[in-house]
């Protein structure tokens, strides 16, 4: 019986003008949406592909310095010499500043840190507009170092991006509450539902009839729709032979279902109550409006009024405290001339220079550390009232997991920074001793410079930050779906609820 | 006539137990929104505040040095907040809040607050502006989808009519009644707005009274026109719930969907730069000369410097730099400095006009938003749009430069090629003047925004002909 309740509602959804006209719709915000999030991955992408030219090109040219060095003085038979740092070019014959370790990994060569965009990532912008996907990482205190902004206007940032998970999370439940908010008032007001219960039927297989029918249309446009978005994402990120991609896309399709679920729910129970379409519709938009707008911005201000963010102008003003200390306790002689134009310097002053330079940069690095560890605290304190609160709105729940599935959280962004930090300490801990030993740098060790690899996060970490979620959004359908089901035995097909 | 029907129609809402919630919780929230932006807004201008007075002592109280380090040292610019911050927090969240101002660099404005908070801050701000722009909107069309449509289903539009009252009174009656309703959201938190303006701000000279003014036109204008759009569309829909849906999707569309669409297609038409693209350029122009300049500016960087050294050897008369009566190596820093200021002016302006370009295509959309222009009036005498953000960053970068020269002006006075030894102290120091930011004048924030007052002058009386023509052709 079910079959065939299921079968003539399909039929009926795709005969009417207004459901094809609301999956066409739901289609093109979808790829509207996965366009769009290509597009900023593609952005991200050369952005970091710049960057990488660009310094690799700087390293050659300091290479081709150094190389011309060496045969220069291969040819003459006369030994290679240190070079103290000097911003002036050297005149022929004189070691390159290409010989220094110190100033290499100090200030002529950076490495580029990227981090890498997962297969799904243009599925949800996230995060990833407000900074750069990579960092340039030289001897600088890391502070400086963490200032990764990338440019884009304000207003765009603020607007946000019309992407898949702005699709779903925003669209999907208005065209879910179109589809659903007059299952049975509308058969009702058309005196059509009567007629129906006079069959062999219980009204309960009637209602999962229109349920499974909308559901199935709806879920099999989102499946097909979803994986049209990997396949024409993935070829152009060239990420679809990684099989993370493939099961960060199903953990998307699952989490996507459970949030469509939710709406279905929420159709039924207000189908449940027995009142006017009229009615319906104001209650279901009511609920949109408190789920996807009201409570995430309550739940927002409530975490950001309860753990502020210190500011990070009071970072800045650490930071040139700390600075003028270590100054402070640097002697007298150096400050009398250029310390940072070491070129007018006499040679035995030099030689300090960027000793006092590292210094400082380390001493600034001390002081400031708790203030700068601040930030990373309060923003944990704001996500663990956030994921407490979450359950309020399934919108919320929803926002989290995608961003996690696309891996375009502030979780990943934080890990793959603290990654950054730590092999900020290698690249320091490859140059200094070798340029406190006065090494002087071979062509051929510049191969050999310390090189970043993300380490990708396990897929096992994805999975443990979305499941409690998407386990507790499952809770919540469920009661609502049985709550729903349950409250159908009370209804009356010939009065009003 | 038309005072009877809006009495009634008022009544009839404030009966409405959908209504009176609805219009409990616009309060509620409007309140909450208003206090919170205040008090958050308080203690942020207290933290500018005092970390730009903090960093005017941190320059003055360096230790003794060569005024070029000093100028590596350089300045902090903080970002103030704008003076109706605490009403519509704009683009605050969203752009660079400190400019470090050094030597040889130019830098961008980093630490966008919502970097520091989690992604949940990104379904939007609870700020008075974002209240009234987006869900007042929709409270009216709760108020008023049913003024006719609702009539119609339940046969009471048709005694009305047959008691002759005309149409005109009809639509006229209706809209004070609804208006009157929405005026008990509105006034309680109007009055809140005006008590914050009147005696809640530090008096720093910007003329707020004029601002608010107009913010509170700009805002009626808006509310009027979805309430006269609301009112046409329940005249024409043959069924309340026609016009509920209709209504219901126009407002979805108009606040949430088109905002975003618009900043996608504008980004779309002109492109922003990536931060490695703009320093790959500015990096190129500046070693090998700015494409299309005139001058020195399109020469590469040393066939400049050589120019000048030879000009200068030549006016003084002597053979080589070191016997210049000058200090030549802070004297061609200095060229560098003016060369490398007006090539990042040249691209940091390239990228103004298209973040305005961006904004231009996205006030366009007003033709099917009012969000849209209402929004980009709201941020401009808020004090929180992109004017204010560039005058923030063109004024930190006119005082870097004023600041550099300064520093290397001390050095090149005062030091020669042979004797390149000045150490400097508080007393050079001060004559750089600390940074200060003026905010744009009322007419300076207005100025782009012409566009935006035609765009929502005509959704205000376009929807109120609308609303006449439905109404004239009402059938019961």
């Amino acid at each position: 019986m079910l079959k065939t309740i299921v079968a003539h509602e399909a039929r009926l959804l795709l005969k009417s003008r207004a459901t094809v006209f609301i999956l066409a719709l739901l289609v093109a915000s979808m790829m509207f949406g996965i366009w769009n999030g290509l597009r900023a991955v593609e952005r991200q992408n050369a952005s970091a592909r710049t960057a990488i030219v660009d310094e690799a090109a700087k390293k050659q040219r300091v290479l081709d310095e150094l190389i011309a060095y060496e045969k220069f003085t291969a040819a003459r038979g006369i030994p290679r010499e240190f070079a103290p740092v000097n911003h002036a070019p050297p005149r022929p014959g004189e070691p390159p500043q290409g010989t220094n370790a110190g100033a290499v990994g100090g200030e002529k060569v950076r490495e580029v840190a990227v981090l890498p965009a997962t297969g799904l990532a243009a599925f949800s912008v996230g995060q990833m507009d407000l900074q750069r996907n990579y960092t340039l990482v030289d001897m600088k205190n890391k502070f400086n170092i963490a200032d990764n902004l990338e440019i884009e206007n304000p207003l765009n940032l603020m607007a946000g991006t019309f992407d898949l998970a702005f699709v779903i999370m925003f669209i999907l439940p208005i065209f879910i509450i179109a589809l659903t908010y007059d299952m049975l008032s509308g058969e009702k007001e058309s005196g059509t539902l009567a007629l129906a219960m006079t069959q062999p039927i219980s009204l309960r297989t009637f209602m999962a009839g229109k349920l499974l029918s909308r559901a199935g249309i709806l879920m099999l446009v989102i499946v097909a729709v979803g994986l049209c978005a990997l396949l024409f994402s993935g070829a152009a990120l060239g990420s679809l032979g990684d099989p993370g991609t493939w099961g960060r896309f199903g953990l998307w399709l699952l989490a996507v279902l459970l949030y469509a679920a939710f709406w279905f729910g929420l159709g039924v129970l207000v189908s449940a109550l027995n009142k006017s379409s009229e009615t319906n519709i104001t209650i279901l938009a009511g609920i949109w409006l408190v789920m996807v707008v009201i409570m995430p911005t309550l739940v927002s201000l409530t975490a950001t009024t309860v753990y502020p963010a210190p500011s990070r102008m009071d970072l800045k003003v650490a930071m040139r405290d700390a600075s003028s200390a270590a100054e402070k306790a640097e002697s007298e002689t150096t400050k009398a001339y250029y310390t940072d134009h070491v070129e007018m310097l006499p040679s035995k002053e030099t030689e300090t220079y960027l000793t006092v330079f590292l210094a400082r940069q380390e001493a600034l690095e001390r002081a400031v550390e708790p203030v700068f560890d601040n930030f990373r605290k309060q923003q944990d304190r704001q996500a663990g009232l956030v994921s407490r609160f979450q359950y309020f709105s399934p919108a919320i729940v929803m926002q989290l997991a995608l961003n996690e599935i696309s891996g375009t959280s502030t979780e990943r962004y934080n890990a793959y920074m603290d990654e950054v930090f730590a092999f900020h300490q290698e690249w320091r801990k490859y140059f200094t001793p070798r340029y406190l030993r006065k090494e002087i740098l071979d062509s051929s060790t510049y191969k050999d410079f310390p090189k970043f690899h993300y380490t990708a996060e396990s897929p096992n970490v994805v999975v443990q930050r979305t499941g409690l979620s998407l386990f507790g959004l499952f809770l919540i359908v469920a009661a609502i779906m049985a709550y729903s089901f349950a409250r159908l035995r009370r209804y009356g097909v010939r009065e009003n609820g | 006539m038309i005072g009877v029907i809006a009495k009634k129609e008022f009544l009839c809402l404030l009966r409405d137990g959908r209504f009176k919630w609805s219009i409990l919780i616009m309060i509620l929230l409007l309140f909450t929104a208003f206090l919170t932006g205040y008090q958050r807004n308080e203690s942020l201008r207290e933290v500018r505040e005092a970390a730009q007075a903090k960093n005017t002592e941190q320059w003055l109280d360096q230790d003794r040095k060569n005024p070029h380090t000093a100028a590596h040292f350089g300045n902090y610019a903080y970002k103030p907040q704008g003076t109706l911050a605490f009403f519509d927090s704009g683009i605050g969240n969203y752009a660079g809040t400190t400019i470090w101002l050094e030597a040889h660099k130019t830098n961008f404005a980093q630490n966008r607050p919502a970097q520091d908070n989690g992604a949940i801050s990104r379904f939007g701000d609870m700020t008075p502006a974002m209240t009234l722009q987006v869900l007042l909107p929709l409270v009216i069309i709760l108020l008023s989808f049913s003024a006719f449509a609702g009539e119609r289903d339940s046969g009471t539009l048709r005694q009305a009519l047959s008691l002759g009252v005309s149409n005109r009174d009809l639509l006229w009656g209706k809209f004070l009644g609804i208006a009157a309703a929405v005026g008990i959201i509105v006034v309680p938190a109007a009055a809140v707005g005006g008590a914050i303006l009147a005696f809640g701000l530090p008096n720093d000279g910007t003329v707020v009274d004029r601002r608010g003014l107009l913010l509170v036109l700009f805002y009626l204008l808006y509310a009027v026109s979805f309430l006269f759009l609301a009112l046409g569309v329940s005249a024409i829909a043959r069924t309340a719930k026609t016009a509920l849906i209709v209504l219901v999707g126009f407002w979805a569309f108009a606040t949430f969907i088109m905002p975003k669409a618009a900043a996608d297609i504008s980004r779309i038409v002109t492109p922003t730069p990536t931060y490695s693209q703009f320093y790959h350029m500015t990096e190129r122009a500046s070693a090998r000369g700015l494409p299309g300049a005139k001058g020195p500016l399109a020469m590469p960087l040393d066939r400049q410097v050589k120019l000048e050294r030879d000009a200068l050897l030549k006016k003084d008369n002597v053979p080589t730099g070191r016997d210049l009566p000058i200090y030549w190596v802070a004297y061609s820093m200095q060229i560098m400095e003016d060369r490398d200021y007006q090539i990042y002016q040249k691209f940091l302006g390239d990228l103004r006009a298209v973040f305005f370009r961006q904004q231009s295509t996205q006030d366009h959309f007003g033709v099917v938003s009012p969000l849209l222009p209402l929004r980009s009036l709201s941020m401009a005498l808020s004090g929180t749009g992109l004017v204010d953000q560039e005058r923030f960053n063109q004024t930190a970068q006119d005082f870097r430069i004023a600041m550099i020269r300064k520093m290397n002006g001390e050095l090149i006075d005062h030091t020669t090629m042979k004797d390149p030894l000045y150490i400097a102290g508080r007393e050079v120091f001060s004559k750089v003047e600390p940074y200060k930011y003026v905010a744009p004048t009322l007419g300076e924030s207005l100025a782009g925004e012409t566009q935006n007052i035609v765009l929502l002058l005509a959704w205000g009386i376009l929807s109120a002909c609308f609303a006449v023509a439905a109404v004239n052709r009402l059938r019961a």
